[in-house]
């Protein structure tokens, strides 16, 4: 790298001194010079300094950066040598009580009366007079590379890259000074220690043994000599970033001083560090022959979020999200993008969706808690793609688990107590359902829980919380999440003979819970029959999936829009109450009319109806939950019923459009009014859960009969007094 | 060493002459220069010096040249493919091995089983004003400068393992033993491969002088047809579990391949491919056991401490090229693909597979099918083009004739086969699962680390009540996925991937399995038991026919494909259970069933073949 072209270090450090000095940050406060006055103060060790603030920095040299960036190793010596001048006196008293205080006023003394200076290994390395650590922190913006992508040019340069932590070592002393005494001059010789192993000295090199041929002894002082906290950690791959038919590539990581102990195995990161090659010394150089081991000097250590609330945009997303939100189809493309390979069932991934995005917890002043996660459940016959919709959820949340029924683990679904094999204390560890607080838990076989499991996701799915009381330990620990299940029906397939409570397998108390039930059937349908023979063919001659008409969205960009809309707190207006409170109240009174209801609407469906709704407005990134949301949340709550039950309706002798007029002119006589907007009309019938084909259908047979009159244009109806 | 000068060499000459002086306290490191075969090393340092000598002087001539070729692999590709210098590479195995001299050029066929990363290397260095480069190679002949006056170039590490399940009549014969000309030997069985083009061998002769070739007739493979089920689970246990277990034994020769200046994505893991590269071997590093500094190094062991380069041979691939069935058939006949040869080929090959299942006319064509059948794409939820089948009905005494038979004539017809018998204690015990040992930084092979192609069997007659341990567990479950996705996951400890599989799976079970869901469930109606013989022309008729019928593109005409539509929908109103499941078996069969006739295109007739195979089968399972 010397060789590249020659660069004046002492200019460089000039530069580095001038940004230290005169840097200040967005408030105008000089940033680097209050972390120093910390230093001085013994209030912290570690000085970042910030990429993104030398390209802030007004007087910036772009060259400059650039050499930081490509020779980063040496441009730390630099700038830690700027900071040596800069180094202002402490202003708060510490106390002086660390070993290294006492032999530094000692040395310092000592360096008065020695003349001997001359020797460069007598002089005091600036190392061991060093309160501080400096750590290059590279751009926050910008995507990290992956472990992949780290190639032999990047050597000697700051990269970032991200991965998740295989194994880490314990923290380890590692010599950065090493100090010996002279048995004959009595000297304090000083040795940096550059490389992870080093050759110690056994002859005192000081001028006075030299004249003297004294050959003196030396003695290494460890409590004299500088020590560094030491780790070393192996980052690979995530499974995301390996491409397809590899395999996932590691690089070992150097943690020192501060950064060490930040990361555990399993910890997903970005780091930020130097890559460099292994400096090889002794026999090692000798066997390795041409191959250079290399590692990341770790610069800085980011976890990477998993909580939507906390999840950083890029910024190409931000545009996206915008543009998508000005766009007004956002619900059907956010709801058609959910597991686009799987046709069909468009109602149930805009369930799907809206569980994604839930509504806020509500916490009131008594204390009471609401929930605001959705429940979903699905329930069918095998081989509908149940399983393939769950996991594709999962992949689209953050924090997402996927689990079956029978938890592979002994913990199972919420938590147990065991004893930790190595301390022999018992332990909380947390099941499925714990680890996917402030998520989603995708439990699949719901029907096939354990009892035990079952008595506890009552609490779960209500209080969200999870209750042990075992071995000693009584708490509750929080399972804030959102439970999507599947099941199969009672007899393994769906059987038409029997009532729709005989074929689902659960407990009422626990599908009241639930906010949307979907029930997934494989009827006999000519029309689906021929698009999957359509498609089976189409695949099997071009060896791909026909084209879907639309481009889905990626799970990234899913991601995105999600978490932003789930930073909204949307509020129901106060002239919504009533509308909400009226749709509640007629559904009460559908089911008391009939003699054989089959749901059960209580309270809880009210507040489903709410949270529906408000998830509804986060899509539409609104403040305020508008009626088309109510709308459409009674017309999925009204489909989902209706998935379950629509024998009965067909049953009950009343077609579609008959059905359509009497609810027609059932709201119109409820209202007293004789004309009904196409709008309006167009609500009352969804939430009913027909199609807007039906209702057109319906209005021109009845305007044949003239039971009403039709706009031309607007398709207003007007009925014809009788 | 007694050197022929093989042709190519006289291209060399000239230049070879001009630099006489310069490289003589290097020739005594690498020998000649100019043989492609013995001294490879010093062809490419030659090419590299003539390159840097022709680049303007001031251009910065190493990082100019990293990543990049020289010429140096267009000379050893003139020199193997056009001038026929493929047939003198001695292939590296175990029996081969004894008598290779390091810094020779030699042929390696093999899995990638593990990727380890790219690794960094001095690849050019300045020799006093000259800049010398070390790719290819392991030591250098000089001591290497101070650190700014190197390069450092990467290369990528691939660990190789012979193919698993490779069955031994697709091997090579290895030269017999004690013979003197090595060379000769090796140059006939290149002819027989056909591979190469007919020019004349004998004018190019080398001649090695080789060790006193005390290779041991060939081991046989594992895989071999085994049927008392307790060796072979064992051996499978093992082969799972251990791979380092298995290098110790001179029978399976594993590699460290070392890839230079090749885009990653040319590799893929579990790809069977030909390598011809340097073979290094160097006494020195791998004599030293390292013992005094690693102290330091005791978290993250070295991958390379565990194969050691007296285990594990070093290669450095020049030229590598993927191979597929058709290459391991060896001195394949040469038939001329007429429709009613291979009719007659398809005639023969039913009779046969019927006599080895008793007589079942009709098992013997799902059979067939079954044989042909190859994953052509993963769309979504379809996998098309695979076909599992599931043989029921057998009982523990018919299993023990059919069952062995069966394996026995599918390891005879196929190059990769295995059979697991599929016992509680095997799938306790076994290692199924490919699992990433973080530890040792090495990927460990599991039982379905398969190469695209191989053939199953799983025996699940010998099946008894039992308690699956939780490993028995994720066995039966990884084994089950296989089947309906032709997927495996590998576990990377923190995380799992699915890897694509292309695995034909064959299940023999008493009643239909539910372990594992097949494609296809047949009633195995055996009516006598038929000695089954087969000459070795009808094995390689046989095997050509399979090989080359599985590798057909498949088409179909509009019209058709509406007929099938049509029916296909008439067929799901009669029977819910069809799905989609369903409608990929059918046309699959039928492209299947077109195939097995050479055809590309499916036809009406093939269509009702299919239905009446269907038929047949319905009948038989009511």
């Amino acid at each position: 790298m010397a060789a590249l072209k020659s660069v004046d270090f002492t200019v460089d450090k000039a530069l580095a001194k001038d940004f230290l000095n005169n840097f200040a940050n967005a408030v105008g406060e000089p940033k680097y010079l209050n972390i120093l006055q910390d230093v001085a103060n013994r209030k912290r060790r570690a000085i970042y300094i910030e990429l993104d603030d030398l390209v802030d920095y007004k007087d910036l040299d772009e060259a400059f950066l650039q050499r930081v960036t490509e020779n980063t190793r040496r441009y730390i010596n630099i700038f830690a040598e700027a900071i040596d001048e800069l180094m202002p006196e402490p202003t708060e008293v510490f106390p002086v009580d660390e070993d290294r205080d006492i032999l530094m006023t000692q040395r310092v003394d000592d360096g008065m009366d020695n003349v001997d200076n001359s020797d460069p290994l007598q002089k005091m390395p600036s190392e061991i007079r060093r309160f501080f650590e400096v750590y290059i922190k590279a751009f926050s913006k910008g995507t990290p590379f992956t472990v992949r992508q780290v190639r032999a040019s990047h050597i000697g340069q700051l990269v970032k890259i991200s991965g998740i932590i295989t194994r880490c070592s314990d923290v380890k002393p590692l010599m950065q000074v090493a100090v010996y005494t002279c048995e004959d001059c009595g000297f304090e010789i000083y040795q940096e220690v550059t490389a992870r192993v080093f050759m110690p000295l056994f002859e005192c090199p000081s001028n006075r043994c030299k004249i003297n041929k004294a050959k003196g002894n030396l003695i290494l002082q460890l409590r004299a000599s500088k020590f560094l906290k030491f780790q070393e950690a192996r980052i690979q791959e995530l499974a995301e970033h390996v491409p397809k038919g590899h395999i996932p590539r590691s690089l070992t990581v150097h943690l020192r001083g501060e950064l060490t102990r930040k990361v555990a195995p399993g910890d997903v990161v970005e780091l930020s560090g130097i890559f460099l090659p292994i400096p090889y010394s002794g026999f090692r150089a000798l066997r390795a022959g041409l191959v250079a081991d290399t590692y990341l000097e770790a610069m800085s250590i980011t976890h990477f979020k998993k909580k939507y609330e906390e999840y950083e945009l890029k910024a190409d997303e931000q545009e996206q999200i915008e543009r998508l939100a000005e766009d007004g189809d956002i619900y059907n493309k956010l709801a058609r993008s959910l597991a686009p390979e799987i046709f069909g069932h468009e109602d149930v991934k805009k369930a799907l969706l809206l569980l994604l995005v839930g509504a806020p917890h509500r916490k009131l002043s008594d204390g009471m808690k609401i929930r605001g996660d959705l429940h979903v459940c699905l329930m069918g016959d095998p081989g509908v793609a149940k399983s393939q919709l769950l996991k594709h959820i999962i992949n689209v949340a953050p924090r997402g688990v996927y689990t079956t029924g029978r938890g592979s683990s002994g913990v199972g679904l919420t938590a147990a107590v065991q004893k930790d094999p190595i301390t022999n204390e018992m332990v909380l560890e947390g099941g499925a359902l714990v680890l996917a607080d402030m998520g989603i838990c995708a439990i699949d076989e719901f029907d096939k829980m354990e009892e035990s499991d079952r008595t506890a996701i009552h609490e779960v799915m209500e209080q969200q919380t999870v209750s042990i009381a075992k071995a000693g330990i009584t708490t509750s620990l929080n399972a804030r999440t959102a439970v999507l299940a599947a099941a199969n029906p009672a007899w393994g397939r769906y059987d038409l003979r029997r009532t729709p409570a005989e074929n689902i397998n659960l407990p009422p108390a626990l599908l009241s819970r639930f906010d949307l039930l979907w029930l997934i059937l494989d009827r006999a349908d000519m029309d689906n029959d021929l698009e999957m023979a359509r498609h089976v063919v189409y695949v099997h001659q071009n060896l791909e999936s026909p084209s879907l008409g639309f481009t889905p969205l990626e799970p990234s960009v899913l991601r995105a829009y999600i978490s932003t809309a789930r930073r909204i707190a949307p509020s129901v207006p106060r002239e919504l109450e009533e509308y909400i409170a009226t749709a509640y109240s007629s559904i009460r009174q559908d089911e008391a009319k009939s003699n054989a209801p089959h749901s059960y609407t209580t309270v809880r469906t009210l507040l489903s109806i709410l949270r529906i709704s408000i998830a509804l407005a986060r899509l539409r990134f609104s403040e305020t939950v508008a009626q088309s949301d109510v709308d459409e949340a009674l017309r999925l709550m009204q489909m989902s019923k209706f998935s379950l039950y629509s024998d009965d309706r067909q049953k009950s002798g009343l077609d579609a459009i008959s059905d359509i007029y009497s609810v027609l002119r059932d709201e119109a006589a409820r209202t007293n009014t004789m004309d009904v907007s196409y709008a309006c009309a167009l609500n009352w019938i969804s939430r009913k859960g027909y199609s807007e084909a039906q209702l057109k259908e319906c209005l021109e047979e009845y305007a044949a009969l003239n039971v009403w009159q039709i706009h031309p244009n607007t398709f207003d109806i007007h009925f014809i007094d009788a | 060493m007694t050197t022929l000068i093989p042709i190519g060499s006289h291209l060399l000459r000239p230049i070879e002459r001009e630099r006489e002086r310069e490289r003589e306290r290097e020739r005594e490191m690498v020998g000649l220069a100019y043989d492609f075969l013995l001294n490879p090393l010093g062809a490419v340092r030659l090419a590299f010096e003539k390159a840097v000598a022709s680049s303007p002087p001031d251009a910065d001539l190493a990082a100019a040249f990293r990543g990049k070729d020289w010429g140096a692999v267009d000379l050893f590709r003139d020199f193997l493919f056009e001038q026929g210098g493929l047939s003198q590479v001695p292939i590296l195995d175990a029996s081969t091995i004894r008598w290779v001299q390091p810094n020779t050029l030699v042929r390696f066929r093999g899995m990638v089983q593990d990727m380890l990363g790219n690794e960094l290397y001095v690849g050019a260095y300045k020799n006093g004003s000259t800049w010398r480069t070390n790719k290819f190679t392991d030591v250098a002949p000089s001591p290497m400068p101070p650190a700014f006056e190197t390069q450092l170039w990467e290369r990528h590490l691939f660990y190789c393992v012979p193919v698993p399940g490779q069955n031994s009549w697709t091997m090579e014969p290895s030269p017999s033993p004690g013979a003197r000309n090595m060379s000769s030997s090796t140059s006939q069985h290149g002819v027989k491969r056909g591979r190469t083009t007919e020019d004349d061998m004998d004018l190019n002769v080398v001649s090695y002088n080789g060790d006193e070739g005390s290779s041991n007739t060939k081991k046989q493979k594992e895989g071999e047809s085994t049927c008392q089920s307790s060796s072979s689970s064992e051996d499978l246990v093992n082969h799972g579990g251990d791979l380092e277990l298995k290098n110790g034994d001179s029978s399976c020769l594993s590699c460290l391949v070392k890839i230079y200046d090749m885009p990653e994505s040319h590799l893929k893991l579990n790809d069977v491919f030909e390598f011809i590269g340097i073979y290094t071997f160097d006494p020195e590093l791998a004599g030293h056991k390292d013992n005094s500094d690693d102290l330091m190094y005791d978290l993250f062991e070295d991958p390379m401490a565990h194969l050691p380069p007296s285990k594990v041979p070093r290669l450095h691939c020049l030229i590598c090229r993927k191979l597929v069935i058709q290459d391991f058939l060896p001195n394949s006949p040469v038939i001329e693909p007429l429709p009613n040869m291979i009719r007659k080929i398809r005639e023969s090959l039913l009779l046969h597979l019927s006599a080895v299942l008793g007589n079942d006319e009709v098992a013997a064509q799902y059979l067939l099918l079954h044989l042909l059948s190859r994953i052509r794409a993963q769309v979504d939820v379809i996998t098309v083009g695979k076909l599992s089948l599931n043989l029921t009905g057998f009982t523990r005494e018919s299993a023990s004739i059919f069952g062995c038979q069966l394996t026995n004539a599918v390891e005879e017809l196929l190059p990769f086969a295995h059979a697991i018998p599929l016992t509680i204690e095997y799938l306790n015990n076994a290692t199924l699962q490919p699992r990433k040992d973080n530890k040792t930084g090495r990927l460990v092979a599991g039982v379905l680390q398969l190469a695209q192609g191989t053939h199953l069997t799983i025996d699940e007659t010998r099946m008894q009540n039992g308690t699956l341990t939780s490993n028995g567990v994720v066995n039966a479950r990884l084994l089950k996925h296989l089947l309906e996705w032709q997927k495996v996951e590998y576990d990377f400890e923190y995380y799992k991937l699915e890897m694509a599989a292309d695995v034909q799976l064959l299940i023999i079970s008493e009643g239909k399995s539910s372990i594992l869901p097949a494609d296809l469930v047949l009633p195995f109606c055996p009516k006598s038991v038929a000695p089954v013989n087969a000459t070795s022309e009808q094995l390689q008729a046989w095997r050509w026919y399979l090989a080359t019928m599985r590798s057909l593109q498949h088409s179909s005409e509009p019209e058709t494909s509406q007929i099938l539509q049509d029916e296909m929908v008439a067929a799901m109103q009669e029977d819910r259970s069809l799905g989609y499941a369903g409608l990929t078996r059918w046309l699959t069969m039928a492209e299947l069933m077109s195939a097995s006739f050479g055809e590309k295109c499916v036809t009406l007739e093939h269509w009702q073949m299919i239905k009446e195979l269907e038929r047949l089968r319905k009948e038989r399972l009511r």
